[in-house]
């Protein structure tokens, strides 16, 4: 590969987008994720990049690039591509995988925690993507930032533009549906069996208030 | 602490998102409850597992365009000399980080690496955390204690070196399933043996190594190594805060 070398120093705007472009496989996995299109997607990444660099001087270098960076596909995702997005879903691509408010058996959970677990990559790896992409779009944006991106509550807060609590209570809904889902594909490819069951699925409370609280929980 | 508690927080547990004392204080009862355990266990593996199956690349087309389109004179002359050099040196740093990948260091030995998170090195972890609360005073009352609680005979490991003290045992849980933590003090360094059945289906990360000329069974998770020992359909993992090859040379005398 031949290089060039430019005869000045590498300037400061060459240098974050450099570091910009280092999260280029999550901004275009999480465009992906949301968009459900590959075209969407790649507009999607090159739309966020363009604004993250005539924005650059509003980050506050030494923060997190890569959520300040998922902030501003998530905000344009949701002003400019979710309309073309909900008339496709009326089109025909509904979500699947919603079966009722059943709650999953024991037997049933570590059925698939056991699946779920093996070595072998591939097993229900097409499944699990799936699930994610059946949610709709508010679950699928929280997932999408704390299991894919692995981002703290409060970044997720302040990408999405909500309080920590509700993004508690989405992201454990989400993950709810997402891991029904995913038992409902598991059982008809015969890898669980399905069975009845009791257990709780309880909401999750305010995390501040189990802080304020935790002191008087004896251990 | 109660299971309706626990459950509401299993989420804020798994997300690094509880405090200290709290996690302290949800691992006391995971370590009892298995049914809290099992759930804890699920949403883990499909979030672990989630992350994995989802990642994508960007196609090498859309990085090119984007980088010529967007660089920053926009005449479209050849920077890619310079986006190249710097390619090159994170692709060596992500090979030596191991990112997803495995390496091998040259030195007094084979090491090799894995990044990530490891399920079952992080229960095994954690259930090496766990306070020395001990309900077994002495080796010989192990597997009358574990009597029908774990649906497994336990029996302790007797390591031929003296130096090796028994401390007592408990009950716990290994990717939601039972296990018995066994532990250990070795000149005032922790030793952590936990049992649990074998599953059926091999765990992940889990591999054979060839370690000072014999070939061992173990897992590794960044800079943590856990030796495994097989017997009678039960694993033995043995967790410990010294060298891993200390930890071997201690297997070499092992009694079941």
């Amino acid at each position: 590969m031949a290089f060039f070398f430019r005869s000045r120093e590498r300037s400061s705007g060459d240098k974050f987008r450099g570091e910009a472009l280092e999260h280029l496989d999550s901004l275009y996995g999480a465009a992906l994720r949301l968009t459900r299109s590959q075209s969407d997607a790649e507009d999607l990444v090159q739309d966020t990049l363009v604004r993250a660099y005539r924005f650059e001087d509003k980050f506050e270098p030494g923060t997190n690039l890569k959520a300040w960076l998922l902030r501003i596909l998530t905000n344009t995702f949701i002003n400019r591509y979710r309309r073309k997005i909900r008339e496709r879903d009326v089109l025909g691509g509904a979500s699947a995988g919603r079966i009722g408010d059943g709650v999953m058996s024991r037997s049933a959970m570590r059925g698939l925690t056991e699946a779920v677990n093996v070595a072998q990559e591939g097993l229900l790896r097409d499944e699990i993507a799936q699930a994610l992409d059946a949610l709709p779009e508010d679950y699928r944006v929280m997932v999408l930032l704390a299991d894919v991106e692995e981002l703290s509550y409060k970044e997720i807060a302040e990408i999405v533009g909500c309080p920590i609590g509700t993004v508690m209570s989405r992201l454990h809904r989400a993950r709810k549906q997402l891991q029904k889902d995913l038992l409902r594909q598991a059982v008809e490819m015969g890898i669980v069996e399905a069975s009845d069951g009791e257990g709780s699925s309880a909401e999750p409370i305010d995390l501040e208030h189990y802080r304020r609280v935790r002191r008087g929980v004896a251990g | 602490m109660n299971c309706d508690y626990v459950n509401r927080h299993l989420d804020a547990l798994m997300d690094g998102e509880v405090d200290a004392s709290g996690r302290m204080a949800m691992d006391l009862h995971l370590a009892e409850c298995l049914e809290c355990a099992e759930r804890l266990a699920f949403a883990r593996a499909v979030k672990h597992h989630l992350k994995r199956s989802v990642g994508a690349c960007a196609p090498q087309a859309l990085r090119a365009r984007l980088e010529q389109e967007l660089s920053e004179d926009g005449s479209g002359v050849q920077v890619m000399g310079s986006w190249g050099a710097t390619a090159g040196v994170a692709a060596a740093a992500l090979l030596i980080f191991g990112l997803g990948g495995f390496v091998q260091l040259r030195g007094d030995g084979v090491v090799q690496y894995q990044a990530g998170s490891v399920p079952v090195v992080q229960d095994l972890l954690r259930v090496h955390d766990l306070p020395a609360a001990s309900q077994v005073q002495a080796a010989e009352q192990v597997p009358e204690y574990f009597e029908g609680k774990l649906g497994f005979p336990v029996r302790p490991v007797s390591f031929q070196d003296p130096g090796v003290r028994f401390e007592g045992a408990r009950s716990a849980s290994v990717l939601g399933r039972r296990a018995a933590r066994l532990s250990y003090d070795v000149g005032g360094r922790r030793l952590t043996v936990v049992a649990f059945r074998t599953p059926r289906r091999p765990l992940e990360g889990v591999h054979v190594e060839e370690v000072g000329g014999r070939r061992v069974r173990l897992v590794r998770m960044d800079r943590h190594t856990v030796p495994l020992v097989e017997h009678d359909g039960i694993t033995y993992a043995v967790v410990g805060d010294m060298d891993p090859t200390d930890r071997l040379k201690l297997l070499d005398r092992v009694g079941l």
